[in-house]
């Protein structure tokens, strides 16, 4: 029995220190009250734990431009990503931006007006459509294309830059989108659906460029459904 | 069609589900003809890997016959006898052109929430969580394979489909295992698990030329497939009050060259450590059981490699790093690129040098899975290894 209590004791000496993890649990909480794809029941111990940390550190990496007084100016996204396609390949499809809907999901189309201008439609909040017409600013065929809105809903510019990776990893892609919603309550609502998600969103559709690129599909679970069931 | 789904820890049911269909153009249907259940598989019976939903078709060891194929398809043709890896590989980005299969970049669609867990997604796996991309499983009777042109591999008509079968995953995992101890003549490795992969690796070592290969488990039955097909030497830790000592003095004081996890993160033992890494599990303050681990680092001689097959998902505590250090260990691990094993392995095979049907112990209908699998978790009934019959 002394040797049992020896262990139990032990045990517990072991274990006190971890008492002390409160940003830890903090987290789990935190993580406990937000609706998220990987959120489950079986996300067990530390399994939560750090499924919490990564969610953490998604939040944290979210870039919002502030006015100073806490309130959301705008939204800025820098993303890049390494595409083992050459530069010129990757700038076609890119320029081609009626092709930008098959990787960017919340685009509906983009539909050229002339050789710079071109009408854009997004899926916005509540099912509603969001246009707005773009023209490109630069564009230096197989290193930079930047555009910026001129009229519509959202005022929003962006840019892509092709630039080679080193010993043939392919190419760099520099994506920055800035989003300036109007004010109001409309703008409000957008900037919420933009600004909640703009940075997934950006790192997903460049993911879905890069399956497409690399392999010509886009990876696909191809979960069936039947009765209200997912398989 | 039929298959096993998952619906909660320790919870797997044989249901009807709906029949997969191409998705993409490089997609073929396989009708199984034979799959099996892996130990990793006991980690989602467990409930150990976040991501699982009720309904997930379970299984990533499967063979069968090719079915039905994408319009971008030419290397594959409907009749043909495949056995497939378990990570899907795009066979174009920059890690599937290095061999790196199980790290593909594209075969993931859930890539975003490995990459919140791990900083990067490595490839999509078959009926293994939604975090490896929610791929329908191979303990079905019938799977989508994406990437089909990159994966499968066709199976000559001289072997049976149960000496085929594994080479979808534990043949070439454990085959790595033993290559990642960079064995040299004389070498002495010491596998802790003879399980499945245990096991293999035992004999996958001696293929690649190990002296002395020491198995440590505590079942009977799997120390006895170690003596009798792997040529191992066995420790029943159970019986033995230090293994690390056990195995110092039974290599005249050098410890072993080369160490292997093949356990991985639910280890069982009665160590004090072990008791601490069970209570800590329970408190959800640890996902992984690291009891194994610790005690290769700490045999494994100067200089020496661990090798690590074993499935780890998360954080690991008091794993014994300084000792690592000061003895200038080399550690090895990561899911198997099984594309690169598995022709070469073949070969093996089909040259008589290597049987992996050893470790066979249940032949079942696909239908007994949920009972397979709860005999399987419990060790029960001497099983090593259930292959599944979807037609039976």
């Amino acid at each position: 029995m002394a040797h049992r209590e020896r262990a139990d004791a032990t045990l517990r000496n072991l274990l006190a220190p971890l008492e002390s993890v409160s940003p830890l649990k903090r987290l789990v909480t935190r993580r406990a009250t937000r609706p998220d794809p990987l959120a489950h029941p079986f996300a067990l111990g530390l399994t939560a734990l750090v499924l919490a940390a990564g969610a953490a550190a998604w939040v944290a990496s979210q870039r919002r431009a502030h006015d100073g007084y806490g309130r959301t100016r705008g939204l800025r996204v820098d993303r890049t990503m390494t595409v083992a396609r050459p530069a010129m390949e990757l700038y076609r499809v890119w320029r081609d931006l009626s092709r930008l809907p098959e990787f960017m999901s919340h685009l509906e189309s983009v539909v050229p007006l002339s050789e710079t201008r071109s009408r854009w439609a997004a899926h916005g909040p509540g099912g509603i459509t969001i246009e707005w017409e773009a023209e490109i600013i630069t564009d230096q065929p197989g290193h930079l294309i930047a555009w910026r809105s001129v009229s519509g809903d959202v005022d929003n510019a962006g840019s892509v830059r092709f630039t080679e990776a080193p010993g043939q990893r392919g190419t760099e892609i520099a994506v920055q989108l800035r989003y300036a919603p109007p004010a109001g309550q409309v703008g409000a609502t957008l900037a919420t659906v933009f600004g909640q998600g703009a940075d997934r969103q950006v790192r997903e559709d460049l993911r879905r460029f890069k399956q497409m690129m690399e392999t010509g599909e886009i990876a696909d679970a191809g979960l069936l459904t039947a009765n209200g069931r997912r398989y | 069609m039929r298959a096993l789904c998952w619906h909660g820890p320790r919870d797997v049911r044989s249901e009807q589900v709906p029949d997969p269909r191409i998705v993409n153009p490089r997609d073929a249907i396989v009708q199984v003809t034979a799959t099996a259940i892996c130990g990793s598989d006991l980690h989602l019976y467990g409930g150990y890997i976040p991501t699982m939903q009720a309904g997930d078709v379970l299984g990533h060891e499967f063979m069968g016959e090719i079915v039905e194929v994408g319009s971008g398809l030419t290397n594959l043709k409907v009749g043909d006898r495949v056995v497939v890896p378990f990570p899907i590989a795009c066979g174009a980005c920059v890690y599937c052109r290095e061999g790196l299969t199980s790290l593909c970049d594209n075969s993931n669609p859930n890539a975003e929430m490995a990459e919140a867990l791990y900083g990067f997604s490595g490839a999509g796996l078959f009926g293994y969580s939604h975090l490896y991309g929610g791929y329908p499983g191979g303990q079905a009777e019938y799977v989508r394979v994406p990437f089909a042109d990159v994966g499968p591999c066709v199976v000559p008509a001289a072997l049976s489909n149960e000496q085929a079968l594994f080479l979808s995953d534990i043949l070439p995992t454990a085959y790595m295992a033993a290559e990642n101890c960079g064995i040299r003549p004389g070498d002495t490795v010491a596998v802790w698990g003879a399980g499945p992969v245990g096991l293999l690796t035992m004999a996958c070592a001696r293929v690649l030329g190990a002296e002395r290969v020491i198995g440590i488990d505590r079942w009977p039955a799997r120390l006895r497939l170690a003596e009798s097909h792997a040529k191992a030497e066995t420790i029943d830790y159970e019986q033995t009050p230090d293994v690390v000592e056990e195995l110092k003095q039974r290599t005249g004081g050098r410890g072993p060259d080369a160490c292997v996890d093949a356990v991985g993160m639910e280890a069982h033992a009665a160590s004090l450590d072990a008791v601490y890494d069970r209570a800590k599990h329970m408190l959800m303050l640890a996902s992984d059981r690291p009891h194994v681990l610790r005690e290769a680092m700490q045999a494994c001689r100067k200089g020496g490699t661990v090798s690590i097959p074993g499935v780890y998902g998360g954080l690991l505590d008091k794993v014994p790093f300084g000792a690592a250090f000061a003895k200038g260990l080399t550690l090895r691990m990561g899911q198997t690129h099984v594309h690169r094993y598995m022709r070469p392995l073949l070969a093996l095979i089909e040259a008589g040098r290597l049987d992996p049907t050893f470790i066979i112990t249940h032949r079942w209908p696909l239908t007994r899975g949920p009972e397979a699998y709860r005999l399987f978790r419990d060790k029960a009934d001497d099983s090593v290894k259930f292959v599944l019959d979807p037609a039976a």
